[in-house]
């Protein structure tokens, strides 16, 4: 048996107007007023009946239970629309029923949630709401979803239906950028040279990452300002692997684990974005590739398109860890290394130097220098927050130093980096 | 895409369809007051320019788009026009920011709860903002007889309204924010409508409309009155024992040989004063508007348990070394007396003094103004009273009053002023004197002080000392002994003339006298004022005043009220002035200089001029069946349309003056306000209204006429191309636009109607507005 609760079905409006009325009608009796007797004895009359309907009302729709299933995969900043349904019941006049979703969301996997409140009120006759759920940034959303009858003049607010529980995986939003063009140094070619005959049939697609250095076309990449790769039905091309590190590895101490700073979060979170972009990008190519990724907390082996959402579902809730025990998972087998980092992460120089003479694709993400250009950069803003429903913690409201470090350069590597700020 | 405009537009209809009901609701309670015949203080300039001006336009500018469809733009829309208003409406003052914050929390709310209206929950209280004006109105117009029975049905309709307006705003926000649930409220705002409808009938017809302040029981006020109203007419309705006058300080005074002034009476209609009531205020001698030489005219009659009542409206601290003695300008009680009242007013400062007692004092005055016994605790709204001619407003003030003779504390032993009461107190201590006029009150304060020390074992009764602070008052007030006291119209208090009437005439008004006490008080080291006002005291009171007196209470019901002998008649002849010292632990007290004076004789003693009332008209003695008032509501409803009017051509005419503007600059932007420009003039010149659903391009194939067509296709076709595609560089989209705009031309010249008959439409079309 669930343990009582008591819940106030008047809201503050509801609450001030009847203590307005009441001071009113003592004061109107004292002074036997009948003009105010009148005023107040109308109000109440009308509260009276408005609460006599909404607890009728409320009890009827008591096992009402709404359908609430959010978007998969649900992202951040796209602004879209959950359509709860199931509200065939009919609502007492000048009454509405209100799906409220209510939570904690924690971003980029921060252990520190803010509070989030989404409200939508169905229209009469009709069983459906749009809910809009929105995050300005990725995370997890752990909360409740619920019904309340309410009337039009904001006086009640009757619970009713069923409680649902959620807890959302929200991704991050789609990083825009073009996808990095790839060396076609990048080891992932095999050593085979065979000779082609004038009876293989060719064709022709844009190439990516992995590709043999001799099977791209160069006079057709020259006119079309593309890398065009050449495959040759006889020469299928081969299963391979790529070995991808997603340094997410955060500021030095145990304190800025549980209390990051939003400026780390989002640099760790459009790292994700990045990583995101890139798998995504590489298996709609080359279906056939499988990743090894390995984080500071785990290796995901990944090897088809279900796998490929499992895996950016948990990277979306992935945390920063604590910069210890680094090289748990360093790489063994040859060939480029794809890394992903952001500028709180310490290590990575001496990561990139454990793997030399090997090549490196770095990602890096750091703050915006004083020169960078503003279409570059990729800003979060605070604003976003509220706008969204979601109340941000008083501690990120609290400028932090950026981060302007850049990678460090060495022979054999390549990086690419992304500039992220938050801003007010 | 046609999907989404549609639900585009549903929107915006649906945000001005509340942003007008939101307007309708503010604009409805902030009128009430106007044609309201039962409040008789009307919007002054600031007030007019705060509600009409102010929070209307702010709450515009937050509801419209910004220009270009930069939020950023608007706060800054939104505060200079804030501030240039809120300055031309209030100066530099306190009432320049009361408007200025009204406009932002105007701009603030407006905004949150239609543009963020997931953090616009703030807006709820603004029902209960509505609500509270309403219902102060409900209680200010039945603060008394006459103002409720004048209000007419009006106090009913506002009573429905308090409810109305409220629920009615509730929905406003309510829908505001959570839009979902706008629709199918058409259902329920009939069943509102009908609710309302019959609440409004049913209190209109069945509620009486002259009920104040009584119990459930309908009791007419004419009832009442004949109950209690019944001078003899032999006696004039004066009691046998003369209404308990001779209790007072003096007897009823006449001149030397026993002479009374005569009483005379004149028309309400003739009355000096604004429309021939009462509103002038008179010199001295009577002579001002109108009045006679010889003559006091009424100004007003004052009741109160307590004897004599000063009442000030005006308390001079500053002391400048010419001009003598101005009214302070920070001092709150020289704002008080014309301070317009809505609520009544509270000093919730505790009162330390001794020997204070809290009296009422009521008035009914031909002056809008109020005069205040020091000192006010409680200040009633000025009630318009229909029904007693050029009286016309009734004050109701309770104060903190010293009732007892502030010349007895001479016995008490009075303390210093301690260091707190010296800085406090210091700007009434200052004596900004030349040194030359400083040396002649200096002199003559020696001069008192000295002849008080020789004679004051005479004086004082045996075995009695004085005290040295109350003792150097009395020497100040006993040096005037050898003064002569004459009311004249020489209100001079220049030093020049204080030190011509101490040296030279010693001869004086009041003024001088007050004036001159004050300023040795001062160099005596107590902090002294000067107070300017009426006196109500029974030593002023002449049979004349008397049966005028009788007279006006016989005619008038609000004055039956009191005791007769509680009532004072006040003429412009008792205008008065006073000094004011302040003794330790008893504050600030009055004190009357002119008391130890030689009394006025003959011409000298205005008391004895003829004393002037009003007759009142009895027909116009109210009714209690009232009828309902046709005319203040369709002046109400003249007054709501014409706002909107011109809100409505204001609109129109300034978002085209802004997009013209706007077009000027070129480019992307100035293409979308050339566009937006164009709709709107097409609309005013009666063309068809573009969809919302459709581009630029369709909407070119709505004209068929000559030229029309090919005109308004190319303009579609440019403008297009100037709103979505990306140039190389800014001279190609300069000819674009330059093309755009004689396209522009094109299609005006190609269809604006001819004649004075489609220039009086385009002149006059609010069509334009549905682009909005």
């Amino acid at each position: 048996m669930a343990p009582f609760r008591f819940r106030t079905v008047f809201t503050p409006v509801g609450f001030a107007a009847v203590a307005a009325a009441l001071a009113v009608l003592i004061r109107s009796l004292s002074a036997r007023n009948v003009y105010e007797i009148a005023l107040v004895t109308a109000l109440l009359v009308l509260w009276l009946i408005l609460y006599i309907t909404g607890a009728w009302g409320s009890r009827r729709l008591a096992a009402l239970e709404p359908g609430w299933k959010a978007p998969v995969p649900l992202t951040a900043n796209t602004g879209e629309e959950t359509l709860v349904t199931g509200f065939d019941m009919q609502v007492p006049w000048f009454f509405r029923l209100h799906f409220i979703v209510k939570g904690r969301f924690f971003p980029a996997g921060s252990r520190q949630g803010c509070p989030v409140r989404m409200e939508t009120s169905v229209p009469p006759g009709t069983n459906t709401a749009p809910l809009s759920l929105g995050f300005p940034m990725s995370g997890v959303f752990h909360g409740n979803g619920f019904c309340r009858l309410r009337d039009i003049f904001g006086f009640f607010s009757f619970p009713c239906g069923v409680l649902q529980r959620r807890s959302l995986t929200v991704q991050s939003a789609p990083c825009l950028k073009k996808a990095v063009p790839i060396d076609a140094h990048s080891g992932a070619e095999d050593q085979r040279n065979k000779s082609t005959t004038d009876e293989e049939r060719y064709y022709m697609r844009e190439y990516a990452p992995g590709d043999r250095f001799r099977d791209i076309n160069w006079k057709s990449s020259d006119r079309i300002d593309t890398l065009i790769t050449r495959i040759s039905p006889d020469n299928q091309e081969k299963i391979s692997r790529l070995e991808v590190y997603f340094r997410n590895f955060g500021p030095t101490g145990h304190s800025a684990q549980t209390r990051a700073y939003l400026q780390d979060l989002w640099l760790l979170d459009r790292a994700k974005a990045r990583l995101a972009r890139f798998l995504r990008t590489i298996k709609e190519e080359q279906s056939a590739y499988i990743f090894s990724v390995r984080t500071a907390q785990d290796i995901w082996e990944i090897s088809d398109q279900d796998e490929l959402e499992l895996f950016l579902e948990d990277l979306a809730g992935l945390p920063f860890s604590p910069p210890i025990n680094e090289n748990q998972f360093s790489a063994s087998q040859e060939g480029a290394v794809y890394v992903f980092s952001t500028a709180c992460d310490a290590g990575l120089p001496a990561f990139l130097l454990a793997h030399q003479p090997k090549p490196v694709f770095l990602f890096f993400v750091r703050s915006a220098a004083p020169k960078t250009p503003t279409d570059a950069i990729e800003r979060l803003y605070l604003r976003d927050f509220p706008a969204k429903g979601c109340i941000p913690v008083p501690r990120w409201l609290v400028p932090r130093h950026s981060r302007a470090l850049n990678p460090p350069k060495l022979p054999g590597s390549r990086s690419e980096i992304d500039y992220a700020e938050v801003r007010l | 895409m046609k999907a989404s405009l549609g639900k585009f537009d549903r929107e915006t209809k649906r945000k001005t369809s509340l942003f007008v009901l939101r307007f309708f609701c503010y604009l409805s309670v902030a009128l009430l007051a106007i044609p309201h015949p039962g409040i008789p203080v009307s919007y002054d300039r600031t007030g007019l320019i705060r509600w009409f001006v102010i929070i209307p336009l702010e709450a515009l500018i937050a509801f419209l788009p910004a220009p270009g469809g930069k939020t950023l733009y608007k706060p800054a829309l939104a505060v200079l026009p804030l501030v240039v208003l809120a300055i031309y409406a209030g100066g530099f003052g306190p009432d320049a920011w009361s408007s200025f914050c009204a406009g932002l929390l105007s701009f603030s709310l407006t905004l949150l709860l239609f543009r963020y209206p997931r953090w616009g929950k703030p807006a709820v209280l603004e029902p209960f903002f509505l609500a509270w004006v309403c219902f102060q109105l409900l209680a200010f117009s039945r603060s008394g007889e006459e103002a409720s029975g004048q209000s007419m049905a009006l106090t009913q309709i506002i009573l429905v309204w308090t409810v109305l307006v409220f629920l009615l705003h509730s929905v406003v926000v309510y829908f505001c924010l959570y839009p979902q649930g706008i629709s199918g409220v058409k259902r329920e705002a009939a069943i509102f409508g009908l609710g309302a409808a019959a609440a409004l009938v049913l209190v209109v017809f069945l509620l009486p409309a002259d009920f104040v302040r009584n119990g459930i029981v309908i009791n007419l006020l004419q009832d009442r009155i004949e109950k209690k109203t019944k001078p003899d007419d032999n006696d004039w309705g004066i009691p046998q024992n003369g209404g308990g006058r001779d209790t007072g300080r003096r007897t009823i005074p006449g001149d030397d040989h026993g002479r009374q002034p005569g009483l005379r009476g004149l028309s309400e209609y003739d009355w000096p004063g604004e429309d021939g009531r009462g509103q002038g205020s008179r010199g001295r001698n009577g002579r001002e508007d109108g009045g006679e030489m010889n003559q006091q005219y009424t100004v007003m009659v004052v009741a109160s348990k307590q004897e004599p009542v000063y009442l000030g409206n005006s308390f001079r601290g500053r002391l400048d070394p010419v001009q003598g003695f101005l009214p302070t300008p920070d001092e709150p009680l020289n704002r008080l007396p014309s301070m317009r009242l809505f609520t009544t007013w509270f000093d919730n400062k505790p009162v330390f003094d001794r020997g204070r007692v809290r009296q009422e004092v009521f008035s009914l005055s031909t002056l809008p103004q109020k005069y205040l016994p020091y000192r006010p605790f409680a200040v009633e709204p000025t009630v318009l009273s229909e029904g007693s001619g050029p009286f016309r407003y009734i004050h109701r003030v309770v104060s903190n009053m010293y009732v007892e003779d502030p010349l007895e504390l001479v016995f008490f032993r009075i303390r210093d002023l301690n260091a707190g009461e010296q800085n406090t107190l210091a700007p009434y201590l200052e004596f900004p004197l030349e040194e030359e006029d400083r040396a002649v009150f200096s002199a003559y304060l020696s001069r008192a002080l000295d002849r008080w020390r020789d004679t004051k074992s005479a004086i004082l009764p045996p075995g009695k000392s004085a005290d040295e602070y109350l003792g150097k008052i009395l020497a100040i007030l006993l040096s005037f002994e050898d003064y002569r006291y004459n009311i004249s119209d020489n209100e001079d208090s220049s030093i020049v003339a204080l030190i011509e009437f101490l040296l030279t005439t010693k001869d004086g008004d009041c003024v001088q006298f007050s004036n001159t006490a004050a300023l040795l008080g001062r160099l005596a080291g107590i902090p002294s004022r000067v107070v300017t006002g009426y006196l109500a005291a029974n030593s002023l009171q002449t049979l004349a005043h008397l049966r005028g007196l009788a007279a006006l209470r016989s005619k008038i019901p609000v004055l039956q009220e009191f005791p007769f002998e509680d009532l004072y008649l006040v003429t412009d002849v008792h205008s008065h002035s006073w000094v004011q010292f302040y003794i330790p632990d008893y504050g600030w007290l009055d004190f009357e200089a002119t008391a130890f004076a030689v009394p006025p004789v003959g011409f000298g003693n205005g008391n004895l001029r003829d004393v002037v009332i009003p007759l009142i008209d009895e027909t116009r003695v109210l009714s209690p069946v009232r009828s309902f008032p046709w005319r203040a509501v369709l002046r109400a409803a003249g007054i709501l349309t014409a706002a909107a009017l011109l809100g409505a051509y204001g609109i129109r005419y300034g978002r085209e003056i802004l997009l013209r503007l706007a077009a000027r600059r070129g480019g992307r932007a100035g293409a979308r306000s050339l566009y937006l420009l164009l709709l709107a003039q097409l609309a005013a010149d009666g063309k068809p209204i573009k969809p919302a659903s459709k581009t630029a391009a369709e909407y070119a194939r709505v004209f068929h006429g000559p030229g029309e067509n090919t005109a308004f296709a190319a303009f579609a076709a440019l403008y297009t191309e100037l709103r979505w595609r990306e140039f190389k560089n800014s001279k190609e989209r300069d000819e674009c636009f330059r093309r755009l705009t004689q396209e522009y031309r094109n299609i005006l010249a190609a269809t604006t109607r001819r004649g004075v008959r489609g220039f009086v439409i385009r002149l006059f079309s609010l069509r334009g507005l549905t682009y909005l």
